[in-house]
């Protein structure tokens, strides 16, 4: 049995893993990197794991609408190379992408390099020995790498999401690859994400973020919450992401836990952050180029009925879309993602 | 009708498709509209608009 071009549906059957490899990138089924080949056997054991029917459909994955069923997403996350344990966060992760406020459509075709980023909170995260600290966004892990890759590879076997033709990301980003975390709950003074958006504690959940990027916000200087502040308001502020000039969707704040520290010693609360982000991350109109000023006065208009050179524009219209969370080892560099337009970030959890 | 420029015009039969439009009139404009000055800007707007009349009027003269 082969698969079609289009949607790699079907468990395949080749020869040697050798074949199975160079048709698989032949045919665009992969991003480039050697795939396992997802044979019966595997794509049975990963579908057995959970009580899942393999005909359930998950949904509709733009552009090229291809129906995310639980057998296909199975084949990905084989391919990406997932065990059995990390398939229910892959559907979870999937639900979450799939989810219309977060915009996948948007997120599939446009020019922007924007690409899910995934974390995960709750037990899932130590169960499965996701990584939450030192190079958390980096390599090394095979959680993080597999569940990262699985999601991708669905959003181009799947969705069909292919470079230049439905994919048009000017230039795409590393991320693209495999984008999965661990918010650090240890090191956090607050409590976990997934319990700020309504989850027990005991409850695991994957959140998908509209990565724009990561940028990188150097501290080692401040010791004190207010000095922190205004690095973290200044380093988010800047002038060329979506973020600002849209100003839709959500932006990511990714603490590390000694930035954290800083704050929550001084009895700062997560939302007092987020207000103070708000409130602080502005940029004047006449920082902006004239071009980019006359696509703000467009884009924004929502917001700002008269805008002036010295007009103070924030990140993003409603602090309450400053998501703030923990993760990383020690060291003064936080990670701030700007968010895309025209969805949020969404949560599921992991069952 | 779709409007798009050439290095768009094959995620647009996609997208088309995907919609359940796939007899959806497609019209390519020149790449790119972005960045130009707006005399080259009005030349391929005036290019555009000839073949989106033909398209309506179903004279085989758009892109798609």
């Amino acid at each position: 049995m082969t698969a079609s071009p289009a949607q790699l549906n079907d468990v395949v059957d080749f020869a040697t893993d050798e074949e199975f490899g160079e048709s698989a990138y032949r045919n665009g089924w992969t991003d480039g990197l050697p795939v396992v080949p997802p044979t019966p056997g595997r794509v049975g054991s990963v579908v057995e794991y959970t009580d899942r029917d393999p005909v359930e459909m998950l949904g509709v994955m733009p552009p090229g609408n291809g129906l995310a069923t639980v057998h296909a997403v199975a084949v990905n996350a084989v391919m990406a190379g997932c065990e059995p344990q990390h398939f229910p966060i892959v559907l979870a992760a999937i639900e979450a992408v799939l989810d219309p406020e977060f915009n996948l459509r948007g997120i599939q075709a446009t020019t922007s390099p924007v690409t899910p980023a995934l974390m995960i909170n709750g037990p899932a995260a130590t169960d499965l020995e996701f990584n939450s600290g030192h190079d958390c966004f980096g390599p090394g892990t095979k959680a993080n790498a597999v569940v990262g890759r699985a999601v991708r590879l669905c959003m181009r076997n799947i969705g069909y999401a292919r470079a230049g033709e439905t994919d048009m990301s000017t230039q795409g980003q590393p991320g693209k690859y495999a984008f999965c975390f661990a918010e650090n709950e240890p090191s956090s003074p607050w409590e976990p994400h997934s319990v700020e958006r309504g989850f027990p504690p005991e409850a695991s959940t994957v959140t998908a973020f509209q990565a724009g990027m990561i940028m990188n916000i150097l501290d080692f200087g401040s010791k004190s919450a207010g000095s922190l502040l205004k690095s973290l308001a200044s380093g988010m502020a800047t002038t060329n992401t979506n973020s600002i000039q849209i100003a839709g969707g959500d932006l990511a704040l990714v603490l590390c836990p000694d930035h954290a520290e800083i704050l929550g010693r001084e009895g700062w609360t997560k939302d007092e952050v987020k207000q103070f982000l708000h409130q602080n991350a502005l940029l004047p109109f006449s920082a902006f180029s004239q071009g980019v000023q006359s696509c703000i006065r467009d884009w924004r208009r929502g917001s700002f009925r008269f805008i002036t050179e010295n007009t103070l524009l924030p990140i993003v219209d409603d602090w309450r879309h400053i998501r703030v969370v923990v993760a990383g080892g020690a060291g003064s560099q936080s990670g701030f993602i700007p968010g895309f337009a025209d969805g949020f970030s969404t949560i599921r959890e992991i069952t | 009708m779709i409007l798009a420029t050439e290095p768009f015009l094959g995620m647009a039969r996609v997208v088309a498709e995907s919609l359940d439009y796939p007899d959806a009139r497609i019209v390519a404009v020149e790449h790119p509209i972005g960045g130009i000055d707006d005399q080259t800007l009005e030349g391929k707007v005036r290019s555009a608009a000839g073949q989106i009349a033909d398209a309506f009027l179903g004279l085989g003269r758009g892109s798609e």
